[in-house]
């Protein structure tokens, strides 16, 4: 191992094959190379003598003195006899495992360069890596995260900013390339949470597997596409709009037993306060009562209110329903 | 039906040298075997399958179960339940049923077979002979199937004679095979009631893989019956799908066909179920899988349930057929549901789990024989 002072066109920013960082602001790095340059050389790998050199530690820190039109940077440099393709890639592995945590693209980019350039066993790589990254030392886990590692970019840009969750994303990953776009497509325009996430991906694929259509088909039906086009409501509206539109789809009965509820609810003519609630899945057969008043007298028309009802007719199609 | 064939044999050293062992051993002369000194490590050891789950049951286990073989049955709170122990003499099922519950609740995928009977018969005597007053129904069929791999095991050849020596008890298999072999010459005594878990032919063929065909089973059952053992059904789970009503309607009417209706014990209805991480397995293991797309929410005892309406139609419906093709005195009970879905189903309810136990406790013990058990 050497220190040598490198011209940067000397180094091969394309080979990534050691690259850890992926999709990091690199805002605060290029800020501490321009005050006070590199503080500590960067690690290069040489396959032979004369042939580019490949950044095995220091990517983003190159990258910003690439920006900031350094000319050459002192360097620590490995050559292949000294250090294997293999070894210097766990060398960059170790390091970054010292100051940081992987985000979920670069654990999967991690992976997929153990599998395709150093042709490790997947039982191997398990049994050795998942931990190091703290994942589950499972095959399905690995597939799933060398899956990750190709999808769309702007996938896993929105993974690594939280616009999608990361069990959405390896979920994703198991749909066909349509299914896919049109899931993402509908997330992250309607800017869902992670339980959001999960229960519209539950619903789409339940959908379109009993009614023998694609995820696509259901996810662009010409109803959810008026609601994601509805521009007088906020993201928030359309979201909730879509959901429930999905939900109907999804549990027919349930949301038709809703709305007669409703209608015998309305029928009963409750005042200004009261409310009737049902168990929310019909399990149980209560209906409860909500009563919100602000003076004596309002209680006292509502709870003349609550003892008329027991008399009225519509209570027990009410109670009927449940 | 599959018969089951490991393709790995494990032994614990600890009981190597039991009948069980020797049994499976000469059973499979050409299954490599291994002898192990830790079992945790065994089970510990991380595979590299693709699917766990099928992989696992590849490979049978021959161990001693060290816990307590006898267990009360987990009622889920708000359920109306009976007095039941389940035995637990094995774990994990080769069949593939898509929503057996053992998927998400076993920690390991592997068949395992508890070699030490011995312990087990001394464990029910001592709890029988503890509580000589109280009549205990007992059954294997919580964590395996009861009866799958009998041919293997000769469980029911130990099981079936010592509680036909029981007065205060009586022993249920609960299968979806036809492996009855071994409890033929059997002397049970009617302390031995053979239950079969039913489906329509559609979804046995849909939802549960590898087990006996409908037809199978009725024979099987239509045989212990001319052995003389009191048999059970168990049309659980009911599935809500395209044409249930068809398909239920003629399994029940091949079932009184097939079976005398008047040596039926019981006959219990229950609705899909599952917990609901229970999903994510179905969705991986049986992508195929229809069960997924019924009206599935979560109850109160977090797993998923039909909506209560689509529960009540299908209990309503079974009980009218099996009224109209069996008998109208045959006990029907539900399985895992509330007093309100009883008395949506059949207009009464019991009033308690003792009521229920009562219901039932009649069936195999008639007034006139019962004596002195207080349920």
């Amino acid at each position: 191992m050497l220190v040598q002072e490198i011209p940067l066109e000397n180094i091969d920013f394309n080979d990534e094959r050691y690259r850890m960082s992926y999709f990091r602001d690199p805002t605060a790095v290029r800020r501490s190379v321009a005050a006070v340059g590199l503080l500590n050389p960067p690690w290069l790998w040489q396959a032979q003598a004369g042939a580019p050199y490949t950044i095995i530690c220091g990517y983003q820190r190159l990258l910003a003195g690439r920006d900031l039109n350094q000319r050459a940077i002192s360097a620590r440099i490995y050559r292949a006899d000294d250090l294997s393709a293999l070894d210097a890639f766990r060398l960059a592995l170790f390091d970054n495992l010292a100051v940081r945590a992987f985000n979920p693209v670069e654990k999967a980019k991690i992976l997929q360069r153990l599998r395709q350039d150093f042709q490790m066993p997947g039982a191997e790589i398990v049994s050795q890596y998942h931990r190091l990254l703290d994942l589950p030392p499972q095959r399905a886990v690995l597939e799933d995260y060398l899956r990750l590692a190709i999808a769309p970019t702007e996938r896993q840009i929105a993974l690594v900013q939280d616009r999608i969750s990361l069990p959405t994303a390896l979920r994703l990953t198991r749909l066909a390339a349509p299914d896919a776009a049109a899931l993402f497509r509908l997330m992250t325009e309607l800017r869902l949470g992670v339980n959001r996430q999960r229960e519209m991906f539950d619903w789409l694929e339940e959908i379109a597997r009993a009614s023998g259509r694609s995820v696509a088909q259901v996810a662009t039906q010409p109803e959810i596409e008026a609601l994601l086009s509805a521009g007088h409501q906020s993201p928030g509206e359309r979201a909730e709009s879509v959901r429930q539109l999905l939900r109907a789809w999804r549990f027919p009965h349930l949301t038709q037993q809703e709305a007669r509820f409703q209608v015998h609810a309305t029928a009963l003519c409750l005042p200004p306060g009261l409310r009737l609630l049902h168990d929310p899945q019909f399990e149980d057969p209560w209906v409860r009562i909500e009563l919100t008043f602000t003076s004596a007298p309002e209680l006292r028309t509502a709870a003349q209110s609550l003892l008329n009802l027991a008399d009225h007719p519509a209570l027990r199609n009410l109670l009927d329903l449940l | 039906m599959v018969i089951y064939a490991p393709e790995q044999i494990y032994i614990d050293a600890a009981v190597a040298d039991h009948s069980l062992t020797r049994r499976v051993r000469s059973r499979f002369p050409s299954t490599p075997f291994t002898m192990v000194d830790d079992v945790k490590a065994l089970l510990d050891r991380p595979g590299w399958e693709k699917d766990p789950w099928t992989a696992g049951k590849r490979r049978l286990l021959i161990t001693r179960h060290k816990g307590k073989f006898v267990k009360p049955f987990p009622w889920s709170a708000g359920c109306l339940g009976y007095n039941y122990y389940v035995i637990n003499i094995a774990t994990n099922c080769h069949y593939e049923c898509t929503y057996c519950i053992l998927q998400s609740y076993l920690n390991n995928p592997m068949m395992v077979l508890y070699a030490n009977t011995e312990d087990l018969l001394a464990e029910i005597r001592e709890r029988l002979d503890e509580q000589p007053n109280q009549f205990h129904r007992m059954g294997t069929g919580e964590l395996a199937d009861s009866l799958a791999l009998d041919d293997i095991t000769g469980y029911a050849r130990a099981l079936v004679p010592f509680f036909a020596e029981r007065p205060n008890a009586v022993l249920e298999f609960k299968t979806k095979s036809a492996c009855i072999e071994n409890l033929r010459d059997l002397d049970h005594r009617g302390r031995t009631i053979v239950s079969w878990s039913l489906n329509s032919e559609a979804m046995i063929q849909r939802e549960e893989h590898k087990t006996a065909s409908l037809e199978e089973r009725l024979h099987a059952a239509a045989a212990c019956q001319s052995w003389g053992y009191k048999v059970g059904f168990h049309f659980d789970p009911l599935i809500w799908h395209e044409g249930w009503e068809a398909g239920y309607e003629a399994a029940v009417r091949r079932l009184f066909e097939m079976v005398d209706a008047q040596r039926i014990v019981w006959i219990s209805l229950g609705a899909l179920r599952f917990p609901v991480q229970q999903k994510e397995v179905i969705r991986t293991r049986f992508p195929r899988s229809a069960l997924l797309h019924g009206e599935l929410l979560p109850a109160r005892d977090g797993k998923l349930r039909y909506f209560k309406p689509l529960r009540v139609a299908m209990y309503k419906r079974l009980a009218q057929w099996i009224r109209t093709y069996g008998s109208e005195t045959l006990p029907i009970y539900l399985c895992m549901e509330s007093s309100d879905i009883w008395t949506k189903t059949f207009h009464w309810t019991p009033p308690c789990d003792a009521a229920v136990t009562q219901l039932l406790d009649a069936r195999i013990n008639p007034p006139s024989e019962k004596g002195a058990y207080h349920v």
